[in-house]
């Protein structure tokens, strides 16, 4: 317990004992991650002014940020047949050498096409049962998952959509939106040759997992370890006490 | 048996030992005679003669270093120095004495200390106390890190003792030195301003022990002497003493192993100069066990004796364990700290495990050294020196690197579900990762931004890959079964990730087996989002991984070195088998491999007329198999059946299928092989550049195998069928069907696939398409140029050869040229194959069509192709499970054994065999924290909105409320658009208008523009209490504020003295290269001072600026002193010493001393300071939660680091620095 009200969890800048957290390179660190996660995950105008206020040098042009976000955007509010035409666009070669990619789009268009039809009483089916049979058939014989997927999107259109099983639930879930939109973006980066992952994703889940084992190896810690997001929860916050030097 | 070998082992002066060296051996029973100066001369050969060599030492290359082996063997039996002897004698002496230990030093080592010292480690041995290193294993870890800056921290406070003068230009530069260090850690450092706070004493942390680095002289038994700075020990004194049996004389180190490296490992040199029987015993023992017996007889300590080579643990009776060693041997002993394991190496060979469970509990561990006789004489090496045993290659980890060849997802995905089918894999335990295994280990974020620059290639070497000859291999015991569920998925899930089974138990479980796939995963197959699983425990298998590098050149360069290591024999590696192997994934995806193959046993090979056999599959005889084409592969099978195994290349590389697939069939037909119709990939695949994914698979079949005639046969037999799979695998689109190779019931078994030739041959142009395709010419005729030579080449030319071919096979990358494959072989001799391949078609032949200029931007297209039979062999990616290695090696090691072939060669395979446990250890910790689930962090926030949480929260706690803005609205976009209802109310996040924010805004633009008087003005107007409260704060502005004048006052001078130089070049120079200098100049001075008020006046007005700043700056330094002059503060007296230092400098800006003071990056550190200081003052917390967060998972891990823990493997700064080296 001790240790941790020590000033490296009081969260200070001015602590002079600790010379191993050189706080200077902390911050650079920080803006760094921040800009890397706003320029990986496509924040084009967060980019844009981060780059200008934090003093950074661009790390892509801006318009490539902005048009993966538009295909990110698209793919969010479910207009997927915009994103893949600007995709092959953008990237042409992303989807004819991705197939799986390209299925899992693909079957995101089902499933917003069967959104719309249940979301009307008595919609019609047609349209997703058109889209099924031309684009999704084809594909799916070659390969078992697209097969399986294939088959569980169909389902929805069987069940009535207010009482699902949970897995068919879930894929009305807009995270199916988001998983299928991040793989894009991960594919486009990767077909420009960028690093796909943020990296603050990285030591979100370090952090995590650093806690988790420490915790496993009954090493002694408080037993909770705030972040300070949530700056009215400051008062309690474990060391939080300000240093004045 | 060991002699048989040429380039030998340090027991090859057995050989070579003249008949006439007993002569020269000591039989001195005291000392006495050296020191009554009545020697014979014997003992001062070697300073003589390690004098003479010392400068042969310095010219050759580092790696080469162990050679102190040899030289020892020179000083040893050389005769010639007998009559240098007296010269020497006077000198040792001399020199002894000022080791304050007069007679009694051996001669011997003073001159080894010179030698030591002047051998390129210079500085290590410098000063006895002071010294520091790093042991080259151990660079890159936190625990060194943390070493390193506490050294920094000593050495700049020592500096900074009460008598340093200030402004005096030693400590300066001293400061700066460190600081220039410290710059190349932290990608934007910050000049002064960390100088200043941070230069506080060095904070002593009771966790951080230094590492040992010499012997303790206070910790020792009488008799022994301590020589040479502390790093060589010797046993002198009357015999008496030690008469009896029991008695012995040990010492230790001076500190003890630090656990939280990981591990630790040091070697000792024994250099005793008598051939029999030596009585040391080396291992570790707390500082409880007493000093007057061997470590190992008494609790608590462990070691490894060389008389009988018993490893002895905490009692009087040993267990066999390894050979005993003798004088000239080199014995290393590693503690790994995470696993409770020791073991010992002798001459570079990895002894085994030793002892395991051991603790700490009882006290730390020190390297202890004991011996018995009297002239018993080491020499430690703990890291000063490179070592011996191929520690680094052990420790390198692989982990920052994603595997290229890692299963893509359907692969395991495969894997995954068949063993639910085949119920191998315990119900609950879901199978293996997934994508998460991929998306697990980003690359590097060096690899990433080498990724992202480079034009052609990125080189990876794999090294030293232990890799059974071929024809060593075993019968497959998965012929018995070909159904049995022995499967990988039964391989995957490890149990233990450390897996100590034994190899008996393993290879019980799983005999035989092996995991043939070597996906190699095109970009593309890389996005898929992980799902959650438990992370697998499927990877690859591969040694020991060199790099990524981030040149071609260097990967180049590493591979030579390797070769020259092996061909020089230095590093004994010429006794073991080895595999210089890399890979290469050029931009456009296409995916090439070379290796080299290195192996001892040929003369082996050579006597027992063994033959080695090869299959390699490949996408495209892949196809060609699975269309009945095979026959190509059959041939190239049976051609390559040869007596050698030379150095040899694979290059296979991934041509478009449309292109390449059609040549290749078209070339298949052209090659009159049967059935000539088109292959379904050409046919399915799509036009657009897409194509399977490179793969690999080799087949391999020892002597035992029925050599089949055709690929057909071949693939029909049982035991082949998963070839079929892989064929079957290979022709389906890439993506769609590839499980089934895991599915394969039995794994295949095999590890490499070699081939080569020497014969050349030309065909004509290629007449069916593409009449102006080509090879770059150039290229290929420089590969022609060399490979033929391969055959005739002996081990020694190998290395050669091979960085020829290197550079060959580079150019031919980077010249885009398509060489899908070729094979080389040689003239086989005493092949044991009836048909002695000397009417070879080439695989090159029907491979080895260029798949035209679209593809070969760089070569000129006019050439005449001319389709040569390149190189180089087939490549197998090993992707072998580690049961399934230990079970092959074992199996090997086994027929090895029968082979005579010596202990050695085993024990180095299976260093291999550990080393690679380490790096999956490591890689599996990576994979662990990838698929930790970050939803406990701060519920109910999923990790995507935690992330845009923290970084709005950092944003707007740093006060960067554009972006802030910014981001809130992306974010709240992104938000409305994946809610389902567009007219559901989105929260977005709220940044508000604050004022705060505002002005702390303003202030920090202030201070980033340098001009601290108006920010010090905001400040006391917005936040009148800030400065009071903080002086430190203030006094950093302070001190900025002058040194911003002293950085104005420069550029001024410098613009000024650029003008008036240019004045007189106009006089007399071009009046053109007057208008460019000046435009230069305009640019330079812009581009340097973004944030500086440009002064463009003439220079009258230049000079009188100039003076009036000077005097401002003066009057104001003066003001300032005289504030802070009574302040009892040290850094403050530091700093301030400091910034008046710049004064005396002409030219401050680019005097190397200082001109890091005067960077702006030194603004950016002032404005946080500043900016923190006001969010305290306002009840804020002072830095960000993402800042916290970091600060939290550091201590964690510093925590999960004591005693070896799995944060000993975990450097945060892998995964915060986005991209080092890019900015």
């Amino acid at each position: 317990m001790e240790r941790f009200h020590s000033p490296f969890y009081a969260s200070t800048k001015h602590q002079t004992t600790n010379a191993k957290l050189t706080l200077v390179s902390i911050d650079s660190d920080i803006n760094a991650l921040i800009f890397d996660y706003l320029t990986t995950e496509g924040y084009p105008s967060a980019a844009a002014k981060f780059s200008k206020e934090a003093n950074l040098r661009p790390q892509q042009e801006e318009e490539s940020l902005i048009a993966r976000r538009q295909i990110i955007q698209s793919i969010h509010s479910g207009k997927i047949q915009e994103a893949i035409e600007s995709l092959n666009e953008l990237e042409p070669q992303v989807l004819d050498s991705n197939p799986s990619l390209h299925f899992a789009l693909l079957r995101l268009q089902l499933v917003e096409l069967i959104r719309t039809c249940n979301a009307t009483p008595g919609g019609d089916i047609t349209p997703a049962l058109n889209f099924a049979t031309t684009q999704l058939a084809p594909r799916a014989p070659t390969n078992k998952e697209f097969m399986e997927d294939l088959e569980r999107t169909m389902a929805l259109l069987v069940f009535p959509s207010d009482s699902l099983e949970p897995p068919l639930a879930a894929l009305l879930q807009p995270t199916l939106r988001r998983q299928v939109a991040d793989r894009v973006n991960k594919a486009i980066l990767s077909s420009q040759n960028i690093r796909r992952d943020a990296a603050i994703r990285g030591l979100v889940r370090l952090r995590a997992w650093a806690e988790d084992t420490a915790r496993q190896s009954k090493k002694d810690l408080p037993s909770h370890l705030d972040l300070g997001l949530d700056e009215s929860n400051e008062g309690h916050e474990n060391g939080h006490e300000p240093m004045i030097t | 048996m060991t002699n048989s070998y040429p380039s030998g082992s340090p027991g090859v002066p057995d050989s070579s030992m003249p008949t006439g060296a007993p002569g020269f051996v000591p039989r001195r029973s005291s000392y006495a005679s050296v020191v009554s100066g009545t020697a014979s001369g014997a003992p001062y050969q070697q300073p003589a003669r390690s004098g003479a060599f010392s400068h042969l030492l310095n010219q050759s290359d580092f790696s080469y270093d162990p050679s102190y082996q040899s030289l020892s063997g020179h000083q040893r039996f050389d005769p010639r120095t007998y009559d240098m002897d007296f010269n020497t004698n006077g000198n040792s002496h001399g020199r002894s004495g000022s080791w304050g230990r007069g007679g009694q030093l051996h001669p011997f080592s003073s001159a080894f200390a010179a030698l030591v010292n002047g051998n390129g480690y210079g500085g290590f041995g410098g000063s006895g106390t002071d010294q520091f290193f790093i042991p080259s294993y151990l660079k890159g870890s936190r625990y060194v890190q943390r070493l390193e800056e506490a050294h920094k921290a000593k050495v700049a406070a020592q500096k900074d003792g009460p008598s340093a003068p200030s402004s005096q230009p030693g400590s300066l530069s001293t400061s700066a030195s460190s600081m220039n260090l410290h710059a190349k850690m932290s990608s934007s450092y910050r000049g002064i301003a960390h100088d200043v706070i941070e230069k506080a004493p060095p904070a002593e942390d009771e966790t951080l022990t230094p590492l040992p680095s010499k012997w303790n002289i206070l910790d020792k038994y009488g008799g022994l002497e301590v020589l040479n700075d502390g790093l060589e020990v010797k046993l002198s004194g009357p015999k008496s003493e030690r008469d009896r049996d029991h008695e012995a004389c040990s010492l230790r180190a001076d500190h003890p192993m630090p656990s939280q490296c990981g591990i630790y490992y040091f070697e000792v040199d024994i250099v005793s100069r008598k051939r029999e029987e030596s009585s040391i015993g080396i291992g570790f023992s707390t500082k409880n066990v007493p000093l007057s017996r061997l470590p190992g007889w008494e609790p608590e300590s462990y070691a490894y004796h060389g008389d009988d080579g018993h490893s002895f643990c905490c009692q009087s009776s040993g267990k066999h364990y390894g050979p005993p060693f003798n004088a000239g041997d080199v014995i290393g002993c590693g503690v790994n700290f995470r696993t409770g394991c020791a073991f010992f190496t002798k001459n570079g060979d990895h002894l085994g495990t030793a002892f395991r469970d051991i603790k700490e509990n009882k006290g730390k561990l020190f390297p202890s050294v004991g011996m018995k006789k009297t002239g018993e004489h080491i020499r430690v090496n703990f890291g000063q020196r490179p070592f011996v045993f191929d520690i680094d290659g052990m420790m390198s980890a692989s982990n920052t690197f994603p595997y290229p060849h890692s299963p893509s997802s359907s692969d395991i995905q495969g894997n995954g579900s068949e063993s639910q089918e085949h119920g191998a894999e315990p119900a609950g335990h879901p199978g293996p990762s997934l994508e998460e295994q991929n998306i697990a280990s980003p690359p590097s974020p060096a690899t990433e931004s080498y990724i992202r620059n480079l034009p052609q290639v990125y080189p990876q070497l794999y090294v030293n890959m232990p890799i059974a000859p071929p024809n060593q291999l075993v019968p497959t015991p998965a012929d018995q079964d070909p159904d049995s569920p022995t499967t990988l998925a039964n391989d995957s899930p490890e149990q233990s990730p450390i897996d100590p089974a034994p190899p008996g138990q393993a290879a019980d479980a799983f005999p035989m087996a092996l995991e043939n796939d070597s996906p190699e995963r095109s970009i593309n197959d890389l996005s898929s989002p992980g799902q959650s699983a438990n992370a697998s425990r499927l990877s690859p298998a591969r040694e020991e991984t060199i790099g990524p590098f981030d040149t071609f050149e260097r990967a180049l360069e590493a591979g030579r070195r390797r070769q020259r290591e092996a061909s020089s024999g230095a590093l004994d590696t010429a006794m073991r088998p080895y595999i210089t192997f890399s890979t290469f994934r050029t931009r456009r995806g296409h995916h090439a491999a070379l290796f080299t193959w290195y192996h001892p046993l040929e003369e082996f090979v050579n006597r027992r007329n063994s033959v080695a056999s090869s299959v390699t599959v490949t996408p495209e005889n892949a196809h060609s198999q699975a269309n009945g084409n095979g026959a190509s592969m059959s041939q190239a099978s049976t051609q390559l059946t040869r007596r050698n195994f030379p150095t040899f290349t694979g290059l296979p590389s991934q041509p478009s299928p449309q292109g390449a697939m059609s040549d290749l069939t078209s070339g298949l037909r052209r090659s009159d092989f049967r059935d000539p119709s088109p292959h379904p990939l050409g046919s399915t695949s799509s036009n657009n550049g897409a194509f399977p994914s490179w793969r690999s698979a080799a087949v391999e079949s020892g002597r035992q195998n029925r050599h089949t005639n055709t690929i057909q046969e071949y693939l029909l037999e049982p035991r082949n069928q998963h070839i079929r799979r892989i064929t079957h695998r290979q022709v389906t689109p890439a993506g769609t069907h590839n499980r089934t190779i895991i599915r394969s019931p039995r794994p295949p078994r095999t590890i490499s696939v070699l081939g080569t030739s020497t014969t050349t041959r030309r065909l004509p142009p290629a007449s069916t398409s593409a009449p102006t395709i080509g090879a770059p010419d150039t290229s290929a005729l420089e590969v022609e140029r060399v490979i033929p030579e391969w055959g005739s080449r002996s081990g020694a030319d190998r290395a050669t050869i091979t960085g020829a071919t290197l550079d060959a096979i580079g150019r031919l990358l980077s010249s885009g040229a398509e060489v899908t494959q070729a094979v080389q072989q040689i003239p086989s001799g005493g092949s044991f194959t009836e048909q002695a391949p000397t009417e070879t078609r080439m695989l090159s032949d029907l491979l080895d069509v260029p798949s035209g200029a679209d593809h070969s931007p760089n070569q000129n297209g006019d050439a005449q192709p001319t389709p040569t039979n390149h190189i180089i062999g087939l490549v197998r990616i090993p992707y072998v499970s580690e049961s399934a290695q230990v079970a092959i090696l074992q199996a090997q090691i086994g027929r090895l054994r029968q082979d005579w072939i010596s202990r050695e060669t085993c024990s180095y395979m299976w260093t291999g065999i550990r080393a690679n446990r380490l790096q999956r250890e490591k890689r599996q910790i990576r994979q662990e924290i990838e698929a930790t689930s970050t939803a406990k962090l701060s519920p109910p926030l999923d990790e995507t909105e935690l992330i845009q949480a923290l970084i709005l929260q950092a944003l707007a706690h740093d006060g960067y409320v554009e972006t802030a803005r910014a981001f809130a609205e992306e974010v709240h976009a992104e938000k409305q658009a994946l809610s389902l209802d567009p007219n559901e109310f989105v929260k977005g996040f709220d940044v508000k208008e604050d004022e705060d924010a505002g002005h702390r805004q303003r202030i920090r633009t202030a201070v980033l523009e340098g001009d601290i008087d108006k920010a010090l003005k905001y400040t006391n107007v917005y936040y009148p209490n800030v400065l009071k409260d903080n002086e430190h704060v203030y006094f950093r502005l302070r001190c900025r504020k002058f040194i911003e004048m002293v950085r104005q006052a420069a550029e001024l001078q410098n613009f000024s003295s650029k003008s008036s130089m240019k004045k007189s070049n106009g006089h007399n120079g071009d009046w053109y290269d007057d208008i460019i200098n000046h435009d230069m100049e305009l640019d330079d001075h812009q581009n340097s001072n973004n944030y500086d008020r440009m002064d463009t006046e003439e220079l009258p007005e230049n000079q009188n600026e100039y003076s009036q700043l000077l005097q401002d700056t003066l009057e104001y330094g003066r003001i300032l002193q005289a504030e802070f002059q009574n302040d009892p503060r040290r850094e403050v007296k530091k700093g301030l010493d400091d910034i008046f230092a710049l004064m005396a400098y002409q030219d401050p800006l680019n005097a190397k001393e200082v001109s890091h003071f005067l960077d702006t990056n030194g603004r950016m550190a002032v404005a946080e300071e500043l900016n923190s200081a006001i969010l305290l003052s306002l009840g804020k917390s002072s830095s960000a939660a993402l800042e916290k967060l970091y600060q939290q998972t550091y201590v964690l891990l510093e925590d999960l680091r004591e005693g070896g823990g799995p944060g000993s493997l975990v450097n945060i700064d892998d995964f915060v620095r986005p991209k080092p080296g890019s900015q």
